[in-house]
């Protein structure tokens, strides 16, 4: 073998060995905490099933969110960086209250990562959309677990009424039983500030929406979002509704109407019925 | 070769390799990604009557026949059944409006758990991770242009190998290429290696004339297998890896060559040769994945393996082709692996490259001659081990436990030409080897064992060499005579060389005045072992007579130097050994008598 051939096969060798190391890839850091997500999500998804206790997997799903905020900064693109954020977005929504420090920190990061790339989300359509939707999802499932220890607390108070009404005797009680229990008046404010809060994320989640029409998505990605601006209307109409079992909460409940009703007319713009059947059939709040 | 090529190798192969791992960073970023769903806070049936009257349809509730089941603003709770009515006629009312709307694009939405979303919408976003690759693959040819423009000119063989890759590119893209998985990684990386590989053994040899569809079919024929065979286990996997990034690009290197050596023996006849390289590549690359690449024999070992079966596959295609009981896979399979595995078990040095060195001397002389000294009834892709094997055992036996002194006197090299010696000869006799005759291993022990004898190097190497070809040519065209491993001693062959090397030690070499020595001693055996090869049972009743006529001679030629020599002991050897087979001792020789002799008479 001549010199020139050792010298080439050493080198063929050397490379093939050391610096480009595509041989077997290992699990990459973005590759590995996106399916320490995806797997954790799916323990959520079985232990709220179950009835059980979220709060241990909502820890680690903030520890994702934590590791992969702080891979971000060192993508090898910006693409890399977008992709970390993505995956530190979803994780800080999904982590629940242990994610409510995060998640706004790791969406402005992620939203101005997105904004950086040339041609800003439209390089990265489903991760930026993703990144732009997390927070208002995070916000939302919030209010929607206050709401739901709003409704458990009116369906106490209706209990104690007709409870009320049956020690009640003759025309008292029937009176009594003409009427329902409300909750106090002093839950209106926090009433209205949800639904006011729900509509906000309701109108950020219609505005990510509609910048899908710009963005090469995969089909299925504007229905699933659509889904989300659903739900959190349906969350609106319930903490409206709340208003109308609240003591003195006619007037909020009429004023909140037409506000409600646009909601439902900008569902119905992007061609989305207004129509909350499938959230009803949904599973309802996760235990507390 | 040109050390621009070298760096063009090397910066090919990183910019393959980077591009390949950008292609997995893309995949990676662009996977299906988790969409999760948001929480609702228990959406129930009141607040779905609430939602579907008020306030569009509030009028509802106020005339019959719901009136009286809503008050305030909720179903009247002293009303029974009040809340299910509302409940059905909310229904009722939001089928009216879906029916109402149904020529609008508002629709219904259905609320499954979380999905998994990928990056982009189908046939968008940025070129596939393989369309990349091939993007990659085209720009390193076009740097190999800058290089060596003559072998990507038109009509290049370097631009028919690129051809010849893109039309099989489709083809080669593994069924996992979607998930961008580890075939596809793999056939990006083998797909490299075997570019590089051609384009530069192209440029080496300029005057390679290659056809296209030739090459097209190598490659279909080559690649895919080997990129097919990728095993599903990720150990099995990366030892794939390491032997294909070790042989693959010499092994296309090799086949190109003899491809290119003779296009007519791997294309355009009844058998598709070129399906026997693939399953020899693929048989190769299986062989080294089970054996490793470092634990018994070399890379070069393997390559030279290769090599010597696609020669054999070039002369002989079909031996590999067109056999009912075997496919081309298995025959390939068998041959590398039968002889791996039998060298593995074969003694020292021959369990190394070595033993392939005379693996490789069975198959080239299988090429030249055919399979004529194998048997019929085995298959001969399980012979050539056993060749191997009953050389190498005769070389052990000969030389006895350890076999020191042979590797004292004979180089690597010389016992690898002396093992060749007995193989080339064996291979080229008919029915060597039928019914699972060991005559080959009786007399590579016989000369071996004579052989080691020679403890004062009497003899060259090479002269040893010389003995054991016209000794190994005498006995197999004698067969059954010389040497016999069953009797003591291992036969009159043995014997015989012994008794010259036992007079030529007596003698005491050059220093004492004797000729028997180097080319006198080597032409003394020859002539012995030709003269009784047919005449065994008078060698055995005469074996002292012979001993002592070499020693007279040797005697006298020392005594008369002055009027003899080398030339005259064996001519006085030739014409007297006859006489001796025949009628015994000559006893003392007179002077006139010599003379006689000498001069013809």
């Amino acid at each position: 073998m001549n010199p020139a051939t050792i010298i080439y096969l050493s080198a063929f060798v050397a490379v093939v060995n050391g610096c480009t190391g595509v041989q077997l890839p290992p699990l990459n850091k973005l590759s590995s905490l996106d399916a320490q997500l995806t797997s954790k999500q799916a323990e959520l998804a079985s232990t709220r099933q179950a009835g059980s206790d979220a709060a241990p997997i909502q820890q680690q799903l903030a520890q994702i969110a934590i590791d992969a905020e702080k891979e971000a900064p060192g993508g090898k693109i910006p693409k890399d960086v977008v992709a970390f954020y993505r995956v530190a977005a979803v994780a800080a929504w999904q982590a629940g209250p242990a994610g409510e420090n995060l998640v706004l920190r790791v969406t402005d990061a992620g939203k101005t990562a997105c904004d950086a790339l040339p041609q800003k989300d439209k390089d990265a359509p489903r991760d930026c959309s993703l990144i732009r939707l997390a927070l208002p999802m995070a916000v939302q499932d919030g209010i929607a677990l206050r709401l739901a220890d709003l409704k458990k607390k009116r369906d106490d108070a209706r209990s104690a009424h007709e409870r009320h009404c049956q020690d009640l005797q003759g025309a008292e009680a029937t009176a009594c039983r003409a009427t329902r229990g409300k909750l106090p008046a002093a839950d209106l404010p926090a009433e209205k500030t949800m639904f006011e809060d729900l509509e906000t994320q309701f109108g950020k989640a219609s505005d990510v929406r509609d910048g899908l029409r710009d963005l090469d998505v995969r089909a299925e990605f504007t229905p699933q979002t659509d889904a989300q601006r659903l739900i959190i209307y349906c969350n609106a109409v319930v903490a409206w509704r709340l208003t109308a079992d609240t003591e003195t909460g006619d007037t909020t409940f009429n004023e909140l109407t037409p506000r409600k009703s646009a909601m439902a007319q900008r569902l119905q713009a992007s061609g989305v019925a207004a129509d909350c059947t499938p959230v009803m059939s949904m599973q309802t709040t996760p235990p507390m | 070769m040109d050390p621009e090529l070298i760096l063009f190798a090397i910066r090919s192969l990183i910019r393959l390799g980077r591009e390949g791992a950008a292609a997995i960073d893309q995949y990676e970023r662009d996977k299906a990604a988790l969409f999760p769903n948001g929480i609702s806070a228990g959406f129930d049936r009141v607040d779905f009557i609430t939602e579907a009257f008020i306030p569009d349809h509030r009028e509802l509730l106020q005339r019959e026949p719901l009136v009286a089941l809503w008050r305030d603003n909720a179903p009247a709770p002293d009303v029974p059944g009040a809340e299910q009515t509302l409940f059905a006629a909310a229904v009722q009312l939001k089928a009216s409006i879906t029916k109402a709307t149904a020529g609008s694009p508002e629709r219904a939405l259905s609320i499954g758990g979380a999905v998994m979303i990928k990056q982009w919408a189908s046939g968008k976003g940025p070129l596939s991770p393989l369309g990349r690759i091939a993007i990659t693959i085209a720009d390193i040819g076009l740097e190999f242009v800058g290089t060596n423009p003559s072998v990507l000119g038109v009509g290049g063989s370097g631009e028919k190998l690129i051809g010849g890759l893109a039309a099989n590119l489709s083809g080669l893209i593994p069924d996992d290429a979607e998930q961008f998985g580890p075939k596809t990684q793999f056939a990006e990386r083998a797909i490299g290696i075997f570019l590089r590989a051609g384009l530069t053994t192209v440029s080496e040899q300029s005057g390679l004339l290659l056809r296209k569809e030739d090459l097209q079919q190598l490659v279909k024929n080559s690649l895919k297998p080997v990129i097919d065979a990728l095993p599903a286990n990720l150990a099995e996997q990366s030892r794939w890896h390491d032997v294909t990034d070790a042989l693959l690009g010499p092994a296309a290197s090799t086949a190109l060559a003899a491809i290119a050596a003779n296009p007519r023996a791997f294309f355009g006849h009844d058998f598709d040769s070129s399906t026997a390289i693939g399953a020899l590549t693929q048989a190769l690359l299986g062989e080294a994945s089970k054996t490793g690449l470092t634990n018994q024999f070399s890379q070069g070992g393997f390559i030279a393996l290769y090599k010597a079966a696609l020669g054999v596959v070039a002369e002989r295609p079909e031996l590999f082709l067109g056999r009912a009981d075997k496919p081309a896979e298995q025959i390939a399979s068998d041959l590398l692996s039968k002889v791996t595995a039998t060298l593995k078990g074969a003694s020292p040095p021959f369990d190394s490259d070595l033993g392939i060195d005379l693996a490789v001397t069975v198959l080239d002389t299988l090429k030249s001659y055919g399979p004529a000294f194998i048997d019929k009834n085995n298959p001969w892709e399980n012979v050539v081990g056993l060749m191997v094997l009953q050389v190498v055992n005769g070389l052990k036996n000969g030389l006895g436990a350890g076999g020191g002194g042979i590797k004292s006197l004979l180089s690597r090299r010389q016992l690898t030409d002396l093992a060749g010696i007995f193989l080339k000869q064996a291979a080229q006799t008919p029915d060597m080897f039928a019914g699972g005759n060991t005559e080959l291993q009786q007399i590579v022990q016989g000369v071996t064992q004579a052989l080691s004898h020679d403890t004062q190097l009497l003899l060259t190497p090479e002269g040893w060499l010389a003995v054991a070809s016209a000794v190994a040519s005498e006995a197999l065209a004698n067969p059954q005579r010389l040497f016999n491993s069953t009797v003591p001693g291992g036969g009159i062959g043995v014997a015989l060389i012994s008794d010259l090397l036992s007079v030529a030690h007596a003698a005491g070499g050059r220093t004492q005045g004797s000729v028997l020595f180097g080319p006198t001693l080597q032409e003394a055996i020859v002539t012995a072992v030709r003269a009784v090869a047919g005449n065994i049972d008078a060698a055995l009743t005469n074996r002292a007579a012979l001993k002592d006529l070499a020693t007279t001679l040797t005697n006298l030629v020392r005594t008369n130097s002055g009027q003899l020599g080398s030339k005259e002991w064996l001519f006085l050897y030739r014409v007297l050994i006859g006489r001796v087979l025949h009628g015994g001792a000559v006893g003392a020789l007179e002077n006139a008598e010599i003379n006689q002799l000498l001069k013809g008479q």
